[in-house]
């Protein structure tokens, strides 16, 4: 299902991303291409190749926002939550990593999130990735189509 | 800028991921310790909800060190000790534990909720030990990286089925476990529930299983964050 140009360009792309990043993102673009047609009728949506190819390549950005949005804020709840104990620990140490708010591992966490942002902001696709669930995606896009039923 | 969806745009992301190779590649292996490090959170963060006092013990330095694995040996890593009135419990990661059934089956779980003292401290003790006995095991949580689908849930079912038993039996939930305010053995997962996941957890419930299953570990942790009223995810 996941063949369309676009699609077919950002596999091509994420060839550069770590192997286990990439499985991840190409197995949540199929899984979300084999429920796809059930999203669209959810949302009264038509499905038209293009709409599909769009949705789909918007739906992997989406993901790969969550991965990095979700690396940064589980390091960030952690600590914040840590401190509401008033421990006197500065954060945590997992293996040879290092959490803390001055770690290495929290900044490239945070510098990563800006930066990812940054890129989405100056596509004009950050209210697109903050969409709250897939039909919600889908209609943003098919509001640019004029697809709704 | 107008929003242009295009094999462009595919190529973009490429070079973007490309100039941030380095931080792309911690990613996966980050992702596996953040998620232990959520359901230690979360577990020390229900007890503190729920009136305990929580501190951590066995610090390195001014830093909670995380045991990740079965290797190492638990009183080299830093645990949480919850204390409320006379109940007081500790809260380790990755703790080796006698299975339920007399077997000499030990397993290690993710986040094992302990007796207070349960880690020996004599030398000759230490040097004995294996895993820490099945009745000094309060509960248990899980942590998985992957959406609740079905076979997660028989699994993780398997799991309690050996190390606490009497969570599945049908039998009544320990003495003063419920006013202790503990949680039953819990599954934690990044993902999100699959819709078949939920009813056969609410089955669970049905058949008296005594098991909290909590999705979307990661918006949990953040939502507990933002609202220190919130109740413990791990009450269902």
């Amino acid at each position: 299902m996941a063949n369309g140009p676009i699609t077919k360009s950002l596999q091509q792309a994420l060839g550069t991303a770590p192997w286990a990043l990439r499985q991840d993102l190409l197995g949540y673009t199929n899984a979300v291409a084999s429920v796809m047609h059930e999203i669209a009728h959810d949302g009264g949506i038509r499905l038209t190749p293009e709409l599909a190819d769009q949705f789909l390549a918007m739906a992997t950005i989406r993901r790969l926002w969550h991965v990095v949005e979700g690396q940064y804020w589980l390091m960030h709840d952690s600590l914040d939550l840590l401190s509401m104990r008033s421990s006197g620990a500065a954060g945590y140490r997992i293996g040879r990593t290092t959490v803390s708010l001055s770690s290495d591992a929290y900044g490239d966490a945070r510098g990563l999130l800006d930066d990812l942002k940054g890129w989405l902001e100056a596509r004009d696709l950050w209210d697109l990735v903050g969409t709250p669930d897939l039909v919600g995606l889908l209609g943003e896009l098919a509001g640019d189509h004029g697809a709704r039923h | 800028m107008a929003r242009d969806i295009s094999p462009q745009l595919a190529s973009e992301l490429g070079g973007f991921i490309a100039a941030h190779q380095a931080q792309f590649d911690q990613i996966p292996a980050r992702q596996y310790q953040l998620l232990e490090l959520a359901a230690l959170a979360l577990c020390s963060e229900h007890y503190r909800r729920n009136g305990y006092t929580v501190t951590p013990q066995n610090l390195d330095g001014r830093f909670f060190k995380v045991k990740t694995g079965t290797r190492g040996k638990s009183w080299n890593y830093s645990w949480f000790r919850c204390e409320r009135g006379d109940t007081k419990v500790e809260i380790h990661a990755n703790l080796s534990v006698r299975g339920s059934h007399d077997d000499d089956g030990v397993y290690c779980v993710d986040v094992a909720v302990t007796k207070v003292g349960c880690l020996p401290i004599q030398p000759a003790e230490r040097k004995a030990f294996n895993a820490v006995p099945n009745n000094e095991l309060v509960t248990f949580a899980e942590a998985k990286k992957l959406v609740a689908y079905p076979m997660l849930l028989a699994q993780f079912l398997g799991i309690v089925h050996e190390v606490k038993y009497r969570f599945v039996s049908g039998q009544r939930r320990p003495r003063g476990f419920l006013s202790s305010s503990h949680f039953d053995p819990a599954l934690i997962t990044i993902g999100y529930l699959q819709p078949t996941t939920q009813k056969i957890r609410d089955g669970f419930r049905k058949r008296g299983y005594r098991v909290a299953v909590v999705s979307d570990a990661d918006f949990e942790l953040s939502r507990l964050r933002q609202d220190p009223q919130r109740e413990s995810p791990f009450v269902q």
